[in-house]
């Protein structure tokens, strides 16, 4: 079998993360996904959509993911889910749905807390779809659990009360192994968040209330030990991890879960400030840095975000990196999504996951033939001549 | 400790090729004077570094391949870019030992990096140099992250390709199977012989085929037979008997190191041994002793047992094939400095190589009755898919003018072409069991119980004669008799497969393929060219052995091709209610370039009928006539209604094939007790249809109703019948009336 994966896609300030298991299990974390991304010929956008088609699997010759995790619902994470993600009945998907190159979700993750405040179009698809799958399974409907209408709900209820469905639920803390219907040997998920007290919380943002997970991999079944633990935080801000640590630590699960430790970590928000304070002026929170230690031999940071500049901007903030670098082995650790391999053509980060840790994979094409012809990126170029 | 660091610059001219590619492998790894150093004579190496990148705690299994790898491109001074780079390591430490898709080098020469599968070659025409040096380094990236070996589940074997030329060629599983199982030759030495041959007709005398086990129990009868077998005056011997020795550690070692020493003389190989618990001198001495070594060439085998599977075999063994020359005084005579060769090992062709190759359905145990030009074809088709039940019938002898288009070559001109090809077909399977694969040199005619071998029948030899003797002939039940044949000067291939218990026949068959001239425009132009053309011209098949058949070889073998894939095709059928096959390749090359097209018709089976007088003629209707008659009895009913019947008469199968009718001519008139068949018109539509099929099909016969269920004929009947068979004898064609009673056909017939 094939090593496991994970891959980074470069989509500027967003998150689109693509997991891999060795069996060919599915996972996507987030979407940012314009709906003509697959017709772009600007070598400086990577065609994400033609990428992350090309990374799937086909089930009857439609594409599909074993399990979708939308960690919040703000645009940056999911743009496009509404135009690239099938919604309903999936005995219903035909070849209409089929030419769209549209995605089932066998399985979704949906945390209750991060999406009844309407703010896109992309996050209300989410919730809708979610919703027709939780009425399957409330109404015990025979193909509840079918692929494309498995649901998982993560952390607490908001205003909905979905107590009745709490045999599908995960909560901060627990470790989830089984991924659209299939126990996984070597491959499992810790839930860090979201956290029941940003429900009470008066500055409640969907921010703080990112979904944020561990994604631990073994090399064995047998084998205690992880061969490679990811960490994917949304947009989570300083708060919530000072909770996570706290939580994490009073469980004692930093040392028998190894739940804090990590060989990756996707820099919530973007490689925001927010990771590390409020404000600029204020210092790093310890809290933060604490969380950073973890950090295990050789490990990386990716900031999914846009060109990582010496400005004000944030996110991208530029000090935020240098955080992060300070607590890496060395600054060619810290991987900015917009600048891989190069600026002028970025490409997904992938990393493959052995058993001695996660290795940044070079490309795996071999390039083209010695003969080409241009298609239509050369065509389409205006043509002055004298 | 790189190895550039003794290599020399190179001062002279490059090729405007070779400085291209040196200024792009600059460009790539950011060198701006990349060094050119010279490796040898024929090549130059530039040195660079591959920045790896390793997992975050270092790399798997702790293989020693580092963030920094240096590494040389060699290039060929002249024949870059046809010929491919290679990547070698500048580390003199390099882990190749522990490495897979390496190829096979030694401590004193750089690691050299295996890339591709295939030929480097053929692989790097098809690339840029840029892609080729991105693949270096996924290639580095694999062996640090432990993804060398796609299936981790089994081991590469070491990459003597390219390395060495000569070849030993034996079954793996043959000695796989012996040294798994300890079956030692003598109970203190771990080894075993094998027996095979130096492959004299292979233009290198160091290729060496083994083909067989030789237990201790066997060997003195072999041995004796080989030494009678090396005193004949042979000079027709394809290969010198020689035994194979196989050795393996006696303590059943597991070893997971690749070779990187090559044990370049007996010392040396003696040393090989002995680090793996084998006296190999006095094994040898031991061996020469007891009479098993024959001859001077020696090939040893070492079995290296690996702790996973193979790739590629069955078996957890890899063979290290060497070959050594002794001196004429024998093995107690050989000095270390003695030069031992390596020998790279080929599988041999085999039933299951061929079957995994073709990747063809399989056809049945096939009697091929013909060997000429079309059968040769088809036999060598069939063979080389993997059928190892051929029998092959032909009396005749391979002549000069064969040569056009028979499959066999010069060096069986004076040999019977059944025997000829069985003996190739055997040659192709050496290490398979062949004793089916049989030659019958008599004509067909005599064949008999042969056909209980066989569930086809592959007649290729165009002969009426044959198809009326495979016609009368009891075949067995599961038996299916095909026929193929080229006509029309190689425009047309038809071939002819007879359907479930023998119905519809091949008469039946080939008949209708002219009858189907009246519908089908290449069997037309076929029919009315043979009409006009010369009897010996007609067929290839028995007529090819004429120098008068003019086709060219390349046009024999596009039928081939074709009949070839239909035959394994029609192998798929149902037995059981099969319907007969009529299939039509055609070549057109009257409008320029060739066009080629093919048709399949289904043919249903044939109802049959009986002479009611008592003649011994058979009355054999097309599917779908009966039912036509009876339809028109019924429609004019109660009167009388008749018509013509539209076939063929054969007078040597007494059978008239029946395929048309026509119904009420002009002039025709039906009453409650008689019919009167008309003629207004019928002469010209006959003749028509006679001019489509080349005089072959026409008027057979008459056919009228009886609906008041008389049956039998009427006195009336019988009067016409007289007057119609002193008529028909003129043709001639025999008297056939076919009574149409409402529920039954009869029919008489009169010659």
């Amino acid at each position: 079998m094939a090593n496991p994966t994970i891959k980074y896609f470069p989509v500027g300030n967003g998150d689109m993360s693509l997991i891999t298991l060795e069996d060919g299990t599915r996972i996507q974390v987030d979407c940012k996904l314009t709906a003509k991304s697959d017709e772009s010929t600007d070598p400086k956008i990577c065609d994400v959509k033609k990428d992350l088609l090309s990374s799937l699997q086909k089930r009857d010759g439609n594409y599909y993911v074993d399990v979708f995790i939308l960690t919040h619902g703000d645009r940056d994470h999911c743009h496009g889910f509404k135009d690239n993600f099938y919604q309903g009945d999936p005995t219903k998907y035909g070849q209409k749905e089929r030419d769209q190159n549209l995605i089932i979700m066998d399985t979704m993750w949906f945390s209750p807390m991060i999406a009844e405040q309407y703010t896109n179009e992309d996050e209300d698809a989410h919730q809708c779809e979610a919703e027709r799958r939780l009425d399957l399974h409330r109404r015990n409907h025979l193909d509840k659990d079918k692929p494309g209408n498995r649901i998982k709900i993560i952390g607490y209820d908001s205003n909905k009360d979905y107590k009745d469905l709490n045999h599908l639920r995960a909560v901060p803390g627990d470790v989830v192994t089984r991924f659209n219907d299939t126990d996984q040997q070597t491959f499992s998920i810790f839930i860090h968040a979201p956290f029941k007290i940003h429900l009470d919380s008066p500055d409640k943002d969907k921010n703080s209330a990112s979904i944020v997970f561990q994604a631990r991999f073994k090399a064995y079944s047998w084998r205690s030990d992880f061969c490679c633990l990811a960490m994917f935080g949304g947009d989570s801000d300083h708060t919530t991890w000072a909770e996570i640590l706290e939580r994490t630590k009073r469980f004692k699960n930093d040392v028998n879960e190894e739940a804090l430790s990590w060989d990756l970590f996707l820099a919530p928000h973007h490689c925001s400030w927010s990771f590390f304070n409020e404000t600029s002026e204020d210092d790093v929170q310890t809290t933060s840095l604490e969380a950073l230690d973890y950090a295990r031999s050789g490990a990386w940071v990716i900031a999914s975000s846009k060109k990582i500049v010496n400005n004000d901007d944030n996110p991208p903030y530029y000090d935020a990196k240098k955080e992060y670098v300070k607590k890496l082995s060395g600054s060619d650790k810290f991987l900015n999504t917009a600048v891989e391999p190069k600026e002028s053509a970025p490409e997904p980060i992938v990393f493959d996951i052995t058993v001695n840790g996660p290795a940044r994979a070079p490309k795996k094409s071999t390039g083209s033939a010695s003969s080409s012809a241009g298609g239509a990126g050369a065509a389409g170029t205006i043509v002055t001549q004298g | 400790m790189l190895r550039s660091s003794s290599l020399q610059p190179y001062a002279d001219d490059l090729s405007v090729e070779v400085q291209a590619a040196i200024q792009e492998i600059g460009q790539y790894f950011g060198i701006p004077n990349p060094k050119v150093l010279i490796l040898d004579h024929w090549h130059v190496v530039v040195p660079v570094v591959y920045n790896v990148s390793l997992p975050s705690r270092g790399a798997v299994d702790g293989i020693d391949i580092r963030e920094q790898e240096p590494m040389l491109i060699r290039l060929s001074l002249n024949s870059y870019p046809h010929a491919a780079p290679f990547l070698l390591s500048d580390r003199k430490d390099f882990p190749r030992s522990r490495l897979s898709h390496l190829y096979f080098t030694t401590d004193d020469e750089p690691a050299r990096l295996c890339l591709v599968r295939n030929n480097p070659h053929e692989w790097f025409a098809t690339i840029k140099l840029r892609d080729f040096l991105d693949v270096g380094g996924q290639w580095l990236y694999k062996a640090a992250t432990g993804q060398l070996d796609e299936d981790g589940d089994e081991f590469d074997p070491t990459r003597l390709e390219g390395n060495i030329g000569l070849k030993h060629i034996y079954r793996y599983d043959l000695i796989n199977e012996v040294v798994s199982q300890n079956q030692r030759f003598i109970p203190d030495l771990p080894a075993a012989l094998f027996i095979g041959g130096q492959l004299l007709k292979a233009g290198k005398v160091d290729s060496y085929q083994t083909n067989a086990h030789v237990p201790f129990i066997v060997f003195e009868k072999v041995r004796n037979a080989i030494a009678i077998l090396s005193t004949e005056e042979n000079e027709e011997l394809v290969a010198n008997p020689v035994f194979t020795f196989v050795f393996w550690d006696p303590d059943g070692a597991m070893d997971n190191l690749y070779l990187t020493s090559r044990p370049k003389n007996y010392g040396q190989l003696k040393l090989f041994f002995s680090l793996r618990g084998i006296d190999l001198h006095q094994a040898l001495l031991k061996l020469e002793m007891l009479g098993a070594i024959p001859r001077l060439g020696l090939p040893i085998v070492f079995a290296i047992k690996r702790p996973r599977r193979v790739i590629g075999y069955n078996g957890n063994y890899e063979f290290i094939n060497f070959l050594i020359v002794l001196p004429a005084e024998g093995v107690a005579a050989i000095d270390d400095s003695r030069k031992v060769k390596l020998q790279g090992h080929i599988e041999p062709f085999s039933k299951d190589m061929a079957v995994t190759l073709s990747d063809r359905n399989q056809t049945s145990a096939s009697l091929y009755i013909g060997a000429g030009s079309l059968g040769s074809k088809l036999i060598l088709h069939d063979a080389r898919s993997g059928n190892l039940q051929i029998g092959i019938c032909d009396d005749d002898t391979m002549l000069p003018h064969n040569l056009a288009r028979h499959a066999l070559v010069a060096d069986r001109l004076g040999q019977n072409k059944a025997e000829a090809l069985a003996s190739i077909i055997k040659q192709f399977y050496s290490a398979d069991k062949t004793d089916k694969i049989t030659a019958i040199t008599s004509n067909a005619i005599y064949l008999d119980k042969e056909f209980q071998e066989y569930q086809c029948i592959i007649d290729t030899t165009a002969s009426v004669q044959v198809m009326n003797f495979l016609i009368s002939k009891q075949l067995p039940t599961n038996t299916r008799y095909y026929k193929a044949e080229i006509a029309d000067a190689g425009a047309l291939g038809l071939l002819y497969a007879e359907g479930y218990n023998r119905n519809p026949r091949m008469d039946d068959l080939v008949n209708l393929a002219s009858f189907n001239a009246t519908k089908i425009e290449q069997l037309r132009t076929w029919r009315m060219n043979d009409a006009q053309r010369e009897v010996t011209t007609l067929n290839v098949g028995l007529g090819c052995s004429s120098t008068t058949s003019v086709m060219a070889d390349d046009t024999l073998g596009f039928h081939a091709s074709v009949f070839s894939r239909m035959l394994a095709k029609a192998t798929t059928q149902e037995s059981q209610g099969m319907s007969g096959i009529l299939a039509i390749s055609s070549l057109d090359e009257s409008k320029g370039s060739p066009s080629i097209s093919t048709e399949y018709l289904d043919v249903q089976a044939f109802d049959i009928l009986n002479c009611k007088a008592g003649s011994g003629w058979e009355v054999r209707l097309m599917g779908g006539i009966k039912e036509l008659l009876f339809a028109n009895g019924n429609r004019q009913a109660p009167k009388e209604t008749g018509g013509v019947l539209i076939g063929i008469a054969n007078y040597k199968t007494k059978t008239i094939h029946v395929f048309d009718i026509v119904v009420e001519p002009q002039g025709s008139h039906g009453t409650y007790c008689e019919f009167v068949r008309g003629n207004k018109g019928l002469p010209a539509e006959i003749d028509e249809i006679k001019r489509k099929t080349g005089e072959v099909i026409g008027y057979i016969g008459e056919w009228h109703t009886h609906p008041m269920n008389l049956k039998g004929l009427s006195t009336k009947d019988e009067k016409t019948i007289a007057e119609l068979r002193v008529l028909n004898r003129t043709v001639p064609i025999p008297t056939c009336a076919l009574i149409v009673t409402p529920d039954e056909l009869l029919v008489y017939v009169y010659e």
